[in-house]
């Protein structure tokens, strides 16, 4: 469950990281886990972010120019999870778990700390 | 001979007398799909889908025999190495890489790579009748690699 120092964290991350192009990169049914990489258009320098227990993806599968927010979501059921979206490129998705940033190292990421449920 | 030829075709498999273009599908700048295909149209080859009319045949085994057929029956083989390399000395960079498979073999800061490309380049490099025929281009300009 993400709380909301925690959201307020992901949205540190991602301020910092608009303007990217963002691509799907990759589904797992195993935790419903959901990847998406962020990509420098000049550098090429990128980053995966990782939505675990998603139960709910829309979009298109690449483009450019993002602008993604991270706000505090409570599926039907009422488990609190978070809700991502970028308006203006029509992308949302909300799951229960966590946000992972990187492969979960802080030190790749400075100013944004993985966020970690420690699920099975 | 020439009725199965006519199979052949009628299936969406290939004709003779075209060169490959080999490369990123993937545009590194804006994340489209049109890489390989601008590419194609700029060195005048076919891609993997204009040969068999469709990019993925349903399983990465049959996806490995299809490359390694158009390998083979092409005449020239035209490898785009724009955005595996920054530089073209870091060839060999790209062999490592492809010396492990055609499938994705690593995940780098949360991103799983795939592998394809460089699995493809690599198979050109170690096989003497593809090398043979391969042309490399790096922004656009033939050049040689390091042997």
């Amino acid at each position: 469950m993400m709380g909301d120092k925690d959201i307020t964290q992901v949205n540190v991350f991602f301020q910092n990281w608009k303007g990217a192009i963002a691509i799907f990169n990759k589904f797992t049914s195993s935790h419903s886990r959901f990847v998406i990489e962020l990509k420098q258009p000049n550098s090429g320098e990128f980053i995966g972010v990782s939505f675990s227990f998603c139960n709910y993806i829309a979009g298109s599968t690449w483009w450019e120019n993002c602008d993604l927010k991270c706000f505090p979501w409570k599926s039907p059921d009422g488990k609190s999870g978070y809700e991502v979206r970028d308006d203006r490129a029509g992308f949302l998705i909300r799951g229960t778990d966590s946000v992972v940033i990187g492969d979960g190292d802080s030190s790749t990421v400075s100013q944004a700390h993985p966020l970690k449920n420690l699920s099975a | 001979m020439f009725f199965l030829l006519r199979l052949d075709s009628a299936r969406g498999a290939y004709s003779s007398y075209f060169d490959l273009a080999i490369g990123l599908a993937r545009h590194q700048r804006t994340g489209s799909l049109t890489s390989l295909e601008n590419f194609a149209q700029h060195v005048g080859a076919k891609t993997y889908g204009d040969i068999y009319g469709n990019w993925w045949p349903g399983t990465i085994e049959k996806l490995e025999v299809n490359i390694l057929r158009a390998m083979t029956d092409a005449r020239y083989l035209r490898v785009n190495l724009d955005g595996l390399i920054k530089e073209i000395d870091q060839f060999p960079s790209i062999l490592q890489k492809g010396e492990r498979g055609i499938e994705p073999v690593e995940v780098l800061r949360g991103v799983e790579m795939g592998n394809i490309t460089n699995w493809e380049i690599w198979k050109i490099y170690m096989t003497e009748m593809l090398k043979e025929k391969a042309v490399f281009y790096f922004n656009g300009t033939p050049m040689s690699v390091p042997e």
